[in-house]
């Protein structure tokens, strides 16, 4: 007789998690060579790749089209799929909230207050999109200093920092609209635009910054991931495991918000890929941050690359704003895993 | 003859002076008598009717036949003036530009905010109180003015902002006055209006004659000749570049230069495309469509950024437009509304100099500021209409 | 001689203030002919802008009338016409029974409203007839001397 036992079950666990997490690369990575050979000037396969491998430089029409637009768009991508996944899944886990998302601790509306302000005080347009990019970047952080010291008063709990971030939201979210009331109509369309997200900004600078963001924090975030895990019995219980809940919990805050920040000040505001990436690893690989974190940046980086890649081909020459392209795709897949999985998986 | 002679003689010419029947007294001006007698039978078939009033007609009356006129917007409803009109409120740039055309910017007591910043075309009329946005007009300050008529644009702002507030006596015209299709009808329709159908009919008169002679000048352009233009709306108005095409000013505008517009067989109105599509394309020039500048002095820097903002893309030598220096901005100030024969004319020797060879655009501009504009001779030299001007 | 002067000039003011003053909207009607037709008359100062209500007598109806269309509107027991203008409407009746027609008008010009329209008197003291009278008078002085 074949006995189960605990260790060999976890084992057989852990071992179908990393499968999973191979899995889930491999798919990303097809879906990258994929996606380079989309777009409306029309390159076949063999040349794109050939022009790959040439490497970028030749100044040709194909190298400025593969190597100088959907290189750094396919790579930022991915880069921004996996930050705001990544985000997502630390802010689910300090906040013990199914519904937190990076954007809920009102980054997302300090980012477009930032943006707004740069765009209706006269920073013009995208032409001095640095200091756009600088000002959204500027207030997501000041965002979640905001929430930090009010949370401070009360102690460093779940509940307080969603309170404290739904108040920093709406107090951003009305900052803006009063931007938007005093400027022109061109400056309020420049925001709303700027609003929507999008990935069309990409260039390989603004790869790289990202980039070297995701690269320092990351590690940092899974060194963390055994304290996310024990976080979700509760404080007290993690408390009397030995978790120092409050940093944990801050030092998680922070690194979620400056990634977030990181990837929003570039593209604008992308929303549904951290609230739903973590759910859906979650259902596929269970709760253990050790394989989640990784695999809900995987799914990240998936769901916004699809995305991407059909909201610019669906209608080809037309783009289609990726922000409602993932609400899109997000949302009927979500439901879809939730109506067939019978247990709870939170 | 003998003085009583005389007398009678002077009385018969007098007496036939009297008796002579008088020619009809009115000649047929038709919409004046169809209103007025429908008016008439109306009231009296039921005097307690709530318009026309006993008084209204006694007014109609003593003013026919110069009254009442009607008109009809561009919102597809019919006004009825009994009465010449006084004060008017407008609520955007377009329509203080169409009352200047025509003289009667002198009625206008009220402006929208954004025309008060526009003291360049409108030295008097931006000294004028303020009535509220475009879109969000100040219904009180529209009452306080006590109007006759405010003018708005055919779709803002919404009726719900605006009409529901005011009472039956002030009418809201609902006209744009920068759509090519609507524009000739709305000028004559406000000619009417204000009694000014000379005006009206004389500025129309320098307006067809530029159409008409673009018109005669591309219109044997064999397909394949056309240049290949591509028309954006400058950066900032979307996400990604904002392509215009059929449907819009700026197709509109280029397609009547006879140009062909890239966009047109991959989508309608305008949409976002994706730059590396403008780079396969390679059109042969850009126009691009800018929203400042223009009058506003201070604006230029805001205009050439436009300029470089596409110039600047990566890759963008591989586009001829740009490494042939056929990148254009124009602003919407001189492309639509009263100037636009004056930019329909510089567009077309954009496209086809060769063709437009004799004639400088620049002047025609001029002339139309002079002509039909408020503003001071040297408007052309300060504000920026349009880049590159060749002023730098 | 004075006196004579004095008298025509009387006369002839009379005339001049007596004309506009009486202007109104006057009725001739004709006798009705071989099929019962009545044609029915009216006539206004020069230069009037102003609505008449015929009201029908019983036994009749209306058979058509020369003025516009537009300006007419014939409902039940009367007809309304709008005069821009218009010296005369002539308009027909159908029927049998008394010709007596009572109407109202409103000059909307001069600001008179709702006067009855007068019957039309014959000929009487029509301006033509004064001016011949004078100078029959003038004549007859002239002969005296």
């Amino acid at each position: 007789m074949h006995k189960k036992t605990v260790r060999s079950g976890y084992i057989y666990r852990a071992q179908r998690r990393l499968v999973i997490l191979g899995c889930l690369t491999i798919l990303l990575l097809l879906l990258a060579g994929v996606a380079a050979t989309l777009g409306s000037y029309p390159l076949g396969i063999a040349e794109v790749y050939r022009t790959i491998l040439a490497g970028p430089g030749s100044g040709l029409d194909t190298e400025i089209i593969v190597w100088q637009y959907r290189l750094p768009r396919v790579i930022m991508a991915i880069l921004a799929g996996a930050a705001l996944g990544f985000a997502g899944a630390v802010m689910q886990g300090i906040l013990r909230n199914p519904l937190a998302s990076p954007f809920t601790l009102g980054i997302a509306s300090a980012a477009s207050f930032g943006a707004s302000l740069a765009i209706v005080l006269g920073a013009g347009f995208a032409g001095s999109g640095s200091l756009i990019v600088g000002n959204a970047f500027l207030f997501t952080l000041i965002a979640a200093a905001a929430v930090y010291g009010l949370a401070r008063y009360r102690g460093i709990s779940p509940e307080t920092m969603i309170m404290a971030g739904i108040a920093i939201m709406y107090l951003f979210s009305a900052m803006t609209s009063f931007l938007q009331y005093i400027g022109t109509s061109e400056d309020v369309h420049e925001v709303v635009f700027w609003m929507l997200g999008s990935l069309g900004r990409s260039t390989w600078n603004t790869v790289i910054v990202a980039g070297i963001i995701l690269c320092l924090i990351f590690p940092a975030f899974m060194y963390m991931a055994r304290n996310f895990n024990t976080l979700a019995a509760g404080d007290e219980a993690a408390t009397s495991l030995g978790v120092p809940v409050e940093h944990v919990r801050i030092t998680g805050m922070a690194g979620a918000s400056l990634l977030t920040a990181a990837v929003i000040c570039f593209t604008g505001t992308i929303g549904f890929i951290g609230l739903v990436a973590p759910h859906i690893t979650r259902m596929v690989m269970g709760g253990d941050h050790r394989y989640l974190l990784p695999g809900t940046a995987l799914m990240g980086s998936l769901l916004l690359l699809g995305a991407d890649s059909i909201g610019r081909t669906i209608m080809a020459p037309q783009i289609l704003p990726v922000g409602i392209m993932t609400s899109f795709l997000g949302v009927p897949f979500f439901i879809y895993l939730f109506l067939r999985r019978r247990r709870d998986y939170w | 003859m003998k003085n009583s002679h005389l007398f009678v003689f002077w009385l018969l010419i007098a007496a036939l002076a009297f008796a002579t029947p008088a020619s009809a007294a009115y000649e047929n001006d038709s919409e004046a008598r169809y209103l007025i007698s429908q008016d008439i039978l109306g009231y009296l078939r039921n005097a307690d009717q709530e318009e026309p009033t006993i008084n209204e007609l006694y007014q109609a009356a003593s003013l026919y036949p110069e009254y009442p006129r009607s008109i009809n917007d561009s919102a597809g409803n019919t006004f009825v003036f009994y009465q010449p009109v006084k004060k008017v409120v407008i609520l955007n740039n377009n329509a203080a530009d169409a009352l200047t055309v025509i003289g009667t910017d002198d009625l206008i007591v009220g402006v929208a905010e954004s025309l008060k910043e526009n003291s360049l075309q409108f030295p008097e009329t931006s000294t004028l109180p303020s009535v509220g946005k475009w879109m969000e007009p100040d219904i009180e300050a529209i009452l306080a003015l006590d109007p006759d008529l405010v003018i708005a644009y055919g779709s803002w702002p919404d009726p719900e902002k605006l009409e529901t507030h005011l009472p039956n006596d002030i009418p809201v015209i609902r006209m744009d006055f920068y759509k090519t299709e609507t524009y000739r009808s709305e000028m004559e329709a406000v000619g009417h209006l204000f009694n000014k159908e000379e005006n009206a009919d004389e500025y129309l008169e320098w307006y067809d004659h530029y159409f008409d002679l673009v018109n005669e000048r591309i219109q044997d352009i064999p397909e394949e000749e056309r240049v290949r233009v591509y028309a954006e709306a400058g950066e900032g108005q979307s996400f990604g570049r904002r392509a215009y095409s059929t449907g819009t000013g700026l197709h509109d505008l280029l397609v009547a230069a006879g140009g062909v517009n890239i966009a047109e067989e991959y989508i309608d109105g305008y949409a976002d495309v994706e730059t590396e599509w403008i780079i396969y394309q390679k059109p042969e020039s850009v126009l691009i469509w800018s929203g400042k500048g223009g009058y506003k002095t201070d604006e230029r820097d805001l205009v050439i950024s436009q300029y470089n903002g596409f110039t600047g893309i990566t890759g963008s030598d591989k586009i001829p437009a740009v490494s042939e220096g056929r990148v254009y901005v124009i602003t919407s100030s001189f492309a639509f509304g009263s100037s636009s024969p004056a930019a329909l004319v510089q567009v077309g020797s954009w496209l086809y100099p060769s063709r437009f060879e004799d004639i400088d655009a620049q002047s025609v501009h001029e002339q139309y500021l002079e002509k039909y504009t408020q503003t001071a001779e040297d408007v052309w030299d300060e504000g920026t209409f349009y880049y590159p001007d060749g002023k730098d | 001689m004075p006196k004579t002067r004095i008298l025509l000039l009387i006369m002839i003011a009379l005339m001049i203030f007596a004309f506009p003053a009486g202007a109104q909207a006057e009725r001739t009607i004709t006798n009705s002919d071989a099929n019962g037709v009545i044609t029915v008359r009216l006539v206004f100062p020069e230069g009037t802008i102003g609505g008449v209500t015929e009201e029908i007598p019983s036994g009749y109806e209306f058979s058509g009338t020369s003025h516009p269309t537009n300006q007419t509107l014939v409902e039940d027991k009367r007809i309304y016409f709008a005069v821009i203008g218009e010296e005369e409407i002539v308009y027909k009746l159908k029927g049998t029974g008394k010709t007596e027609i009572s109407g109202t008008w409103i000059d909307f010009k001069e600001e008179v409203n709702e006067t009855t329209v007068k019957k039309h008197e014959t000929p009487g003291f029509g301006l033509p007839a004064a001016i011949i009278t004078i100078a029959i008078i003038a004549l007859l002085r002239r002969q005296k001397r």
